[in-house]
């Protein structure tokens, strides 16, 4: 996890920068003149933390060492149990549509290394594929994580949106003043709105260009995040392949949906119902629904769905139908 | 000053801890007031035909012999998004990494 800050164009009356980390892209941007420099070398120590903690594709991390650890039980770092235990919350909260026990299955799919330097199409056979070993089978006390051995735990879809919540109240409360932290396009803001709110591109990639599809919004929740399978595809076998793993059936989510976006009160809770939508289709709905979040939902051929308070735009066509209250 | 990197987990302060406790309570309110909506939009999958209904910005969901309330509570609790200016220059993009 190496990289320089760089500015970003964050608007007027505001200043950013951008960095690689945790295998995506780590954004911070606050008002100008705030002390955006001590932000940055915090944000340094904070993401180098979770890295070591968290990170699957570096042999010296603490979920490295868990995931081969022929034990039942091992202690670990704070960071990791804490970021362990905020995901099997999710995984209990979406009825095991968001399961960190997903890593064997991601690793049979083939991605078993950082994503810039995987090969892209790949040879090797096909996932067996299979319901995933569970969240329920892992249990943590304090620091002490207790699995079955073999088990292979991957954080991939509540570590980055839990650390942008945390990030951002930090620093929002050091600089006394509004702050966003987004890192993989995972959102989470924190403190008062800047003059106009947070004006938010949505996109199936966190990276596209500001021509790509999507649609521009003000944020009012305090966090957004979305999920895609546009994004780290790969081939494996001849088969598409991507990293959202369905824990029912341990093989790549077969979705309705192929971008999903979720505005909520903490950048996890978005990140779970994002990814447990795109993964459980109809149940993942209900979640949302339930939840009283708002959504985007764009399907396989690009028609979109919006939920809860969520604006609609007319630019955004053409809209999936709303069916009826009789159907 | 920004604060030491924590050797724990973060503690919430009081008025935090309610404020996610209203959020929360928030939350199961609009699970029961949209019982009949949530029906609706369990039926909302692509490729599935339904009597054309258009959700509407004031959210409402109209079909012709009336109209259901679409999520009543989370338009109140500070959630979803808004219009943007067309000038609006967006801070940041959240999509998929």
């Amino acid at each position: 996890m190496t990289g320089q800050w760089g500015p970003i164009d964050a608007g007027p009356g505001l200043v950013g920068a951008s960095r690689a980390a945790l295998g995506t892209t780590a954004q911070v941007v606050v008002p100008a003149g705030a002390a955006l420099e001590s932000s940055l070398q915090w944000l340094d120590q904070w993401l180098d933390q979770a890295d070591r903690a968290a990170n699957r594709f570096r042999p010296d991390s603490d979920i490295s060492g868990l995931n081969s650890d022929p034990a039942g039980e091992r202690e670990v770092s704070w960071r990791l149990a804490d970021l362990l235990r905020a995901s099997l919350f999710w995984a209990r909260r979406t009825h095991g549509l968001v399961d960190p026990t997903v890593g064997a299955a991601l690793v049979a799919a083939g991605y078993e290394g950082d994503f810039a330097e995987m090969t892209r199409v790949q040879i090797g056979p096909l996932p067996p594929g299979g319901p995933v070993p569970g969240w329920w089978r892992v249990t943590v006390a304090g620091t002490r994580v207790t699995r079955p051995p073999g088990v292979m735990l991957d954080l991939g879809a509540t570590a980055k949106a839990q650390l942008a919540d945390e990030a951002a109240r930090a620093i929002s409360k050091s600089l006394h003043g509004p702050a966003l932290v987004s890192l993989g396009g995972d959102i989470a803001t924190f403190g008062p709105a800047p003059p106009g709110g947070w004006v938010v591109r949505i996109s199936d990639d966190h990276q596209a260009s500001p021509g790509a599809t999507g649609q521009t919004v003000v944020l009012v929740a305090p966090a957004m995040a979305t999920s895609s399978t546009a994004v780290r595809r790969w081939r494996r076998a001849g088969i598409a392949m991507h990293h959202l793993i369905d824990p029912r059936t341990g093989v790549p989510a077969d979705s309705p949906w192929r971008t999903v976006s979720v505005a909520a009160a903490t950048c996890l809770e978005a990140n779970a119902l994002a990814t447990a939508t795109l993964v459980g289709g109809r149940a993942g709905l209900a979640l949302i629904e339930g939840s009283g979040a708002a959504a985007r939902l764009v399907a396989g051929d690009g028609r979109v769905l919006h939920l809860g308070a969520w604006t609609r735009s007319d630019d955004e066509c053409p809209p999936l139908i709303w069916p009826g209250a009789a159907a | 000053m920004l604060p030491e990197l924590p050797s724990g987990p973060a503690q919430r302060s009081r008025g935090e801890s309610l404020l996610r406790r209203l959020s929360i309570w928030a939350g199961l309110g609009a699970m029961v007031a949209t019982g009949a909506a949530g029906a609706a939009v369990a039926n909302a999958l692509p490729g599935r035909t339904a009597t054309p209904t258009v959700a509407n910005a004031s959210g409402t969901s109209s079909s012709g012999g009336g109209s259901i309330p679409v999520n009543p509570a989370s338009s109140g609790v500070g959630q979803g998004t808004a219009p943007a200016p067309s000038a609006a220059t967006p801070v940041v993009t959240s999509g998929g990494s």
